[in-house]
């Protein structure tokens, strides 16, 4: 799928949940799942001169700078919220959490890390009984010289199924390699784009799995 | 471990005077007294509607040792090229908008506003309320030298747009000090800081679709958004003027039901006062969060 129409897609589905919100119909499903994409974007590379004490640490941070700045703008970029909407609408995102049938609605992204890993109550208005929360934290680019390229995300799953204004916050992460992010040419883009949402949607079907 | 103890080493290095406490966040009884009455100052020391951004965390590569990750702590500017970055793009995002609120006169909405609520608090006693765009120390100091008033009030206004541009937000700084003698600064004996939200009800994760939304029909929107947030305002002021000592403390109280609100996380004050989605918060002072139709 073109980067344009995905972006459009999450853009919608953003639009179209803030307006749901308002006026559910009596269609839908009672349960609601609200999912908060994260702004973050981080990118790490090091080399084998990190193995090499404090001068190669030094060398290494040097020589990476600006490909660690670019990367990581890149990143925010080409996995901003709108394209882990879109990657995340590509699957089943009820089933994988073992919901029962649920409205979805994707919510602006929280920026203050303090509020979404260690806020228990709920992070919407809504009140319906049937309600959980599917939170971004991470969003981590990291290349090393054994282990090459990697993506790593962390989530957090949210359940006030239980009729309580606390829950619990479950916390986990998934780690997926990539092969063709950061493209290397322009012809490159699209592939590593995908790659790159693929790795994010691996990411977060490891996270539900491990989910009690 | 030898990052933490850089860390407390740099803590016991930072001067005793950069620790000292900000001012009362609530008036003592007597502090409310202004015989021959308060000058005040608003401030708005902007010409249009500021930008934020919001990098989030930057990953660093510390070596394994204190001295290795002082120095690439001293090299990473990593941080600031990606908020230059950041901004640079906010600000090119907001031209439409900047455009379309055009001739909108937030510094006359912002002196109407601190009128109007320092008129509710009745024994608040405003002498003159003069406005201004010059924030500068400068402007203060003669400010204050031009007043005969010995009690002064200072109202500062800032707003600008939510670093995902879904929100307006309006701040009002507000302190109350005494006149200082002559080569003395003025030192506060109160300090408020209130926030005034507008959302958008339909909102976008991409910044140009938000701007175009505020920017419609002549910025219409937006216009709505900074007069209901000054109108809030309005009330705000008086109300935070009128909290005591016990009612910061309760309203602060971290056993306090709390909500989330605007980006924000804070033990809730009320709900619904206008609309069934408006709330009030603490969030470090107080904030109203209202959504747009």
């Amino acid at each position: 799928m073109k980067k344009v129409t995905m972006a459009a897609l999450a853009a919608t589905a953003l639009m179209a949940a803030t307006q749901a919100q308002a006026q559910a119909s009596a269609t839908e499903p009672a349960c609601e799942l609200h999912v908060f994409p994260t702004l973050e974007g981080q990118a790490m590379t090091t080399g084998w001169l990190s193995g090499f004490g404090a001068v190669g640490a030094i060398a290494e941070a040097a020589a990476n700078k600006d490909r660690n700045i670019s990367e990581a703008e890149y990143l925010k970029e080409a996995l901003g919220p709108q394209f882990q909407v879109a990657a995340l609408q590509t699957i089943d995102l009820v089933a994988e959490l073992n919901l029962p049938p649920s409205r979805i609605v994707y919510e602006t992204p929280i920026a203050d890390r303090g509020i979404t890993t260690k806020a228990k109550t709920r992070l919407t208005s809504s009140t319906a009984p049937c309600y959980a929360e599917l939170i971004v934290t991470q969003n981590f680019y990291q290349k090393r010289a054994i282990y090459g390229r990697s993506l790593n995300n962390r989530f957090i799953f949210k359940d006030f199924r239980t009729g309580r204004s606390e829950t619990k916050l479950v916390k986990g992460r998934g780690g997926n390699g990539l092969e063709f992010f950061p493209p290397q040419t322009t012809d490159e883009t699209e592939a590593a784009e995908t790659d790159l949402r693929n790795a994010f949607t691996k990411n977060f079907l490891e996270f539900a799995a491990n989910l009690d | 471990m030898r990052i933490l103890a850089a860390i407390v080493l740099a803590c016991s290095l930072v001067p005793p005077a950069a620790l000292a406490a900000d001012p009362p966040r609530a008036l003592a009884a007597a502090d409310r007294e202004a015989a021959g009455g308060r000058d005040v100052r608003v401030t708005l020391a902007q010409r249009e509607i500021e930008t934020s951004f919001d990098v989030g965390r930057v990953a660093a590569n510390f070596g394994g040792g204190l001295l290795d990750s002082l120095i690439i702590a001293s090299m990473d500017n990593k941080r600031q090229v990606l908020s230059n970055s950041a901004w640079q793009r906010a600000e090119a995002a907001a031209l439409p908008l900047r455009e379309a609120l055009q001739g909108f006169d937030v510094d006359a909405l912002a002196l109407a506003t601190t009128r109007s609520a320092l008129a509710q608090a009745t024994w608040f006693s405003p002498r003159e309320v003069t406005a201004s765009n010059d924030g500068s120390p400068a402007a203060l100091r003669a400010f204050i030298a031009s007043s005969p008033a010995d009690h002064l009030a200072f109202v500062s206004y800032r707003y600008d747009l939510s670093p995902d541009f879904t929100q307006i937000r309006v701040y009002a700084d507000l302190s109350l000090a005494r006149k200082p003698g002559r080569n003395r600064e003025i030192a506060p004996f109160y300090e408020q800081h209130l926030a005034s939200i507008v959302q958008l009800s339909e909102r976008s994760y991409e910044h140009r679709d938000n701007v175009a939304r505020w920017s419609a029909n002549d910025g219409a929107l937006a216009r709505t958004a900074l007069a209901r947030a000054f109108a809030q305002l309005e009330q705000l002021i008086p109300y935070a003027l009128g909290l005591s000592h016990a009612d910061v403390n309760a309203l602060a109280d971290k056993k306090r039901e709390k909500v989330f609100a605007a980006g924000l996380y804070g033990p809730l004050v009320r709900r619904g006062q206008q609309r069934p989605d408006d709330v009030l918060i603490w969030a470090d002072g107080l904030v109203y969060v209202q959504s747009l139709p």
